[in-house]
């Protein structure tokens, strides 16, 4: 019995998590249970909170002159305590985010905290100011794997939800596709979910796109950081199942199906080649791999995050990713070294139907837009333009275009034009205690939050992982809470608000 | 402000118990249509209660206070973990690996700007702070609540979705995984308990044949594998020092890979692709047991491969290749030498020893730093080398294509542009070429001939055994590339000296040099142990002269032995106390490595 007993309940761990997402889905109010939660609410006035006005950390990104328009203010640093919660450190190598709006005005911002291996969640209020912060995910929940970018399903975006998706890449080993509960109690930090038919890879991210791309169906990216220095192997999963279940469907992988193109080198920047997605069905890391490359899955040198167009169902079925690129002897000539931005605009009724892919920028074209990338790394793409930020590998030598420290370029995906809109001030925050100048910092998690926000300001936040800059009293930007053991990551990280940028 | 929080936690807590009541009963409509139990959730049910009893195990070792009490109970959890191996290593290769790690720093340079270094947990942490001493207590538990989480995280994540061919593999995998680390104290550093852990994962291999007895047409079949298993679990119930190594190869790892054939056979599996241990391994010593393809570039295609092969061994010889056409691949890689010079360096300007090419490729990673992923990255390398070949590649072929039949032959051969890519992969083709198994030692072992001496079988078996070389030259390469999934090349920290006086650490600071990163101080891959006998001298730097020497090291614990200080020496410090005589045999052993007719024979 006690054995059928935890079977079930094994069980029930594997199913629920689809089931859950459907049954948030509208249901709320059926059965009278949301009335009983909105009872509880009215006891709850986020007024009485008082929140941290602005970050004790002063503004370390340096901006274009002609994106002077734009204001860019730090929210929260590693430095900052929140009153409500004085306990929590928003900790180590911050990474993907997303924003919910609450009924009562204010947000939830879930939040990856990559070196502590944990996701954290903080309320703002209903000006972005931090209110109360907590982790809902542990080290000890994803037995230390560094959970790196992230999604947040939403109905309004995704027609399910709300469920955070967020890839696990190192440390722990357990390279797959965490799914979060963004609600879940933070009591039980310590129990954390995987998505086995999304596959074992080295995930960046998992990304579903718009709900309006196929009608019923949800359509999962998954981008494969695998740094292999033989041949680039880093592969752009797709899975393709039911809306808002992650059990029923099929693994996929990009191919590049244009004759004589056998390497992500072979495609020239701006030149269209057809496309095809090929089943796959291993999922365990090395088979997956193994097959995936059988069966000629186009090999990235490390494909980092994925974004899809916003707008029309058209847009939404053209998708955006980055290739962060690669130095190794055995790498020359097949994969990217400096980094790449591609597209892949899929068939209009079939996902797995043909499609076209495109390299958009080449950081390695001598003379060309994107020579001086330093290894782009995250991307977020809004209706008219895709924001690049870097990751730089420390490849500055190998390139006298690259300058300075980690960029966010702006893609006007209609004019292709290319424009830098901020760069790490890492010189003024050396001179001002924070870090030095040889570590460089990388930009991640830029999330386009206007319509969450909704009060007429473009909005957008970002991320900075400030490597290098650790407390001053030789201790570590850690939340005990996040991570207990004594294996943390020392380096602060700063989370910033932008209004004004265009979408 | 206390309340706030509370009514918060409240809101939460309502919030995930609708979730719950939801998700359970949209579950019973689940659970209604499960079938009659699949072979899938009979392996899953063996394998999570097995988990389970492991996850318990080892949580309630900490409430003991008793060391022998606790070592008593580290062993009942380490049993149920071995148990579920076969299972676990194949269906999450990578928890497994983190779960069965050394205790050794875990060091991983992505690159420049992204290098972590952390604290091993898992099992062999563990057995090794149970002898600690009371010192090591909160380092203890730390570790068991690390591992315990995420067996945990592995155990609520559980997928198991088998096909014939997963079976096929995860067996194939657990044979040799016994006979490559399983038997060698690999993983059991302090309790050496290695031949029974063997056994506890050889029991699930039968448990597992038998979930799936009713696919065997032939019932004889069965019954001759599972028996053959349970004589191997007889033979291993044995004493670790003196166990026989060469015989447990010979007659059980050996005979149950044959019998594996004959079930793929009579089930009928269609393997979709190869792994680095061929579908059709039916020896562990076998020239055809792993596929060179599986160490390549996926892409090249193999159309025509021998005559690439024959291509690449012309260039291989040409001395074009260099900018002063002094110096070809051959000039340090001399055939009757088993591919390298007999010179301590090459000349005054190489600070390394020319390494064999026989057997490179089985690797993962390439030069004596593991700076390149491949044969055809390793060439570039070479081509760049001011005090080599000094001439970049792009000149290399410009200077190939003047030469007609050069020409010809890599437009005839390779249907693309990609010509310095060809060059490179012609020349690693021949290279890849240069496997011959066909040794004394692999002659007696396939039972083509019977000449081995008693000397040297217990050279085998000291090698694989009390000498411990074998964990970290691991058959049947004797090199760094971990069995039995063949994707990690092996580096190691051991204190080299600078003389054969053996008074004075080497400078040569290795892998240190590429990314600076101090745990890497002195770290150099792990080279293949065949035809040692033709490629002195030996280490890195050449500094011994005789394998007496190289023995002699290792027996005396490495640099950290002879007294140097080296903070993170990946060696064990520990003298090995051979004897003379073990020491003799275990040279004995290493010369029935040499290939025959290397020299002489035509390779192509």
């Amino acid at each position: 019995m006690n054995k059928f007993l935890k079977l079930f309940l094994f069980l029930f761990m594997f199913t629920s998590t689809s089931v859950v997402l459907i049954s948030c889905e509208g249901e709320d109010g059926i059965n009278g249970i949301d009335g009983q939660d909105g009872a509880d609410g009215q006891d709850y006035t986020p007024a009485e909170f008082p929140p941290l006005t602005a970050s004790i950390t002063p503004n370390l990104l340096k901006v274009s002159p002609e994106f002077s328009s734009i204001v860019v203010t730090p929210l929260l640093s590693s430095e900052d305590q929140i009153i409500g919660t004085p306990d929590f450190v928003y900790g180590s190598m911050a990474d993907g985010a997303g924003l919910l709006a609450e009924k009562d005005g204010t947000f939830t911002l879930i939040n990856n905290i990559e070196a502590d291996y944990a996701i954290a969640r903080i309320k703002l209020n209903k000006d972005l100011k931090p209110i109360h912060g907590e982790h809902i995910i542990n080290a000890f929940s994803t037995a230390f794997t560094a959970q790196c970018s992230g999604t947040l399903i939403t109905p309004a975006e995704h027609g399910f939800g709300p469920l955070y998706l967020s890839g696990g890449e190192w440390g722990g080993s357990s390279k797959a596709v965490f799914a979060t509960n963004p609600y879940k109690s933070a009591d039980n930090a310590d129990s954390a979910i995987t998505l086995p038919k999304l596959g074992q890879w080295s995930t960046e991210n998992a990304v579903p796109i718009g709900k309006d791309a196929y009608p019923n169906k949800t359509v999962v990216f998954i981008g494969d950081d695998e740094s292999n220095n033989s041949v680039p192997s880093g592969q752009l999963g797709m899975y393709v199942g039911s809306r808002g279940n992650f059990d029923d469907g099929k693994l996929y992988g990009l191919k590049v199906s244009s004759l004589g193109i056998d390497f992500e080198m072979d495609m020239v920047e701006g030149t269209e080649y057809d496309a095809e997605f090929v089943q796959l069905n291993e999922t365990q890391i090395d088979l997956l791999d193994a097959e995936a490359k059988s069966k000629g899955v186009m090999g990235f040198s490390r494909l980092e995050d994925i974004d899809w167009r916003r707008g029309s169902a058209a847009n939404q079925r053209e998708i955006y990713f980055c290739v962060t690129g690669r130095i190794s002897s055995g790498l020359i000539g097949k994969g990217s070294a400096l980094g790449r931005v591609y597209k892949v605009v899929l068939n209009e009724t079939d996902p797995t139907g043909p499609a076209k892919i495109t390299c958009v920028l080449d950081g390695d074209k001598v003379g060309g837009k994107a020579d001086g990338f330093h290894s782009p790394d995250n991307i977020l793409v809004t209706e008219n333009y895709a924001y690049i930020q870097e990751d730089p590998n420390g490849y500055a030598s190998t390139n006298s275009a690259i300058s300075g420290y980690a960029k966010v370029y702006q893609y006007n995906l209609t004019t292709g034009a290319l424009k830098t809109v901020l760069e790490c001030d890492q010189d003024r925050a050396a001179t001002l205690g924070y870090g030095t100048t040889s570590n460089m910092w990388e930009i991640t998690g830029m999330i386009d939050v206007t319509d969450v926000v909704n009060n007429g300001n473009n909005t957008f936040l970002l991320i900075t992982q400030n490597h290098g800059w650790v407390p001053a009293d030789g201790s570590s930007f850690t939340d005990p809470k996040a991570n207990s053991a004594d294996n943390a990551t020392k380096e602060g990280s700063m989370l910033y608000v932008i209004t004004g940028l265009d979408r | 402000m206390n309340n706030i929080l509370l009514i918060i936690r409240a809101k939460t807590y309502t919030f995930c118990i609708c979730l719950l009541l939801l998700s359970v009963i949209s579950c019973k409509t689940e659970t209604q249509s499960t079938e009659a139990i699949s072979t899938d959730k009979q392996i899953e049910k063996f394998y999570l209660s097995e988990l389970n009893h492991c996850i318990n195990t080892l949580d309630s070792l900490s409430s003991l206070n008793n060391t022998e009490d606790k070592i008593a109970c580290y062993k009942k959890a380490r049993k149920h973990f071995k148990t579920i191996e076969p299972i676990l290593a194949f269906i999450d290769q990578n928890n497994y690996k983190s779960l069965n790690a050394p205790n050794i720093l875990q060091i991983q340079e992505e690159d420049a700007t992204d290098i972590k270094i952390k604290k091993a947990f898992g099992f062999q942490v563990i057995e090794e702070l149970l002898h600690e001493g009371p010192n090591y207590i909160a380092e203890l538990e730390n570790t068991i609540s690390i591992t315990s989480s995420r067996l945990k995280l592995v155990k609520e994540n559980t997928y198991i979705n088998f096909k014939d061919h997963h079976i096929i593999w995860l067996l194939r995998n657990q044979i040799v995984r016994i006979a490559t680390t399983g038997i060698t104290g690999f993983d059991s550093p302090v309790l050496a308990q290695s031949l029974l852990e063997s056994q506890y994962a050889y029991q699930t291999l039968i448990t597992i044949l038998d979930i799936y007895k009713g696919k065997f047409k032939s019932t004889e079949l069965h019954k001759d594998l599972s028996g053959l298993i349970l004589s191997s679990i007889q033979q291993l119930n044995d004493d670790f020092e003196s166990f026989d190594r060469y015989n447990f190869i010979k007659t059980s790892t050996d005979p149950q890979l044959k019998l594996l054939l004959k079930v793929q056979k009579d089930w009928n599996v269609v393997f979709p692709f190869e792994m680095a241990l061929s579908n059709t391994i039916s020896s562990l010593f076998d020239s055809k047991a792993l596929n060179t393809s599986y160490f390549t570039d996926y892409k090249s295609d193999t159309t025509f491969l021998k005559q690439k092969e024959l291509l690449g061994k012309a260039l291989f010889n040409d001395t074009r290749l260099s900018k002063n056409n002094t110096m070809a691949c051959a000039t340090c890689h001399i055939n009757s030498l088993a591919f390298t010079d007999g010179k301590t360096t090459f000349s005054n300007k190489q600070t390394r020893n020319t390494p064999t090419l026989t057997y490179s490729a089985y690797q993962q990673l390439y030069f004596l730093d593991a700076r390149s992923g491949s044969l055809e990255g390793q060439i570039v390398g070479v081509a760049n080398n001011h005090d080599e070949f000094n001439l970049p590649m792009d000149s290399i072929v410009k200077r190939i294509k003047q030469d007609k039949y050069y020409e010809q032959t890599l437009n005839a051969l390779y249907n693309n542009k990609r010509d310095d890519f060809n060059v490179r992969h012609a020349i690693s083709s021949y290279i890849r070429t240069l496997n011959l198994f066909n040794s004394k030692f692999d002659n007696n072992i396939n039972g083509k001939e019977n000449s081995l001496t008693d000397s040297e079988i217990r050279g085998f078996n000291l090698f694989m055994g009390k000498a411990a070389c074998a964990t970290c030259h691991f058959p049947p390469v004797f090199n760094g590339t971990v069995p039995p999934n063949f994707n990690d090349t092996e580096l190691e920290i051991i204190g080299v000296p600078e003389t054969a006086a053996n008074k004075q650490l080497d400078d040569d600071l290795g892998r240190f040099y590429f990314f600076n990163t101090e745990e890497r101080k002195g770290a150099f891959k792990t080279t293949t142990v065949r035809n040692i006998e033709k490629t002195a001298p030996y280490m890195h730097n050449g500094v011994y002269q005789t394998l007496e020497e190289v023995v002699d090291f290792y027996n005396k614990g490495g640099g950290n032995g002879l007294g140097f200080e080296i903070t993170h020496q990946t060696l064990p410090f520990d003298a090995l106390n051979l004897t003379t005589q073990e020491q003799t045999d275990i040279i004995n052993f290493m010369k029935t490595l040499t290939d025959n007719d290397v020299s002489n024979k035509e390779i192509l």
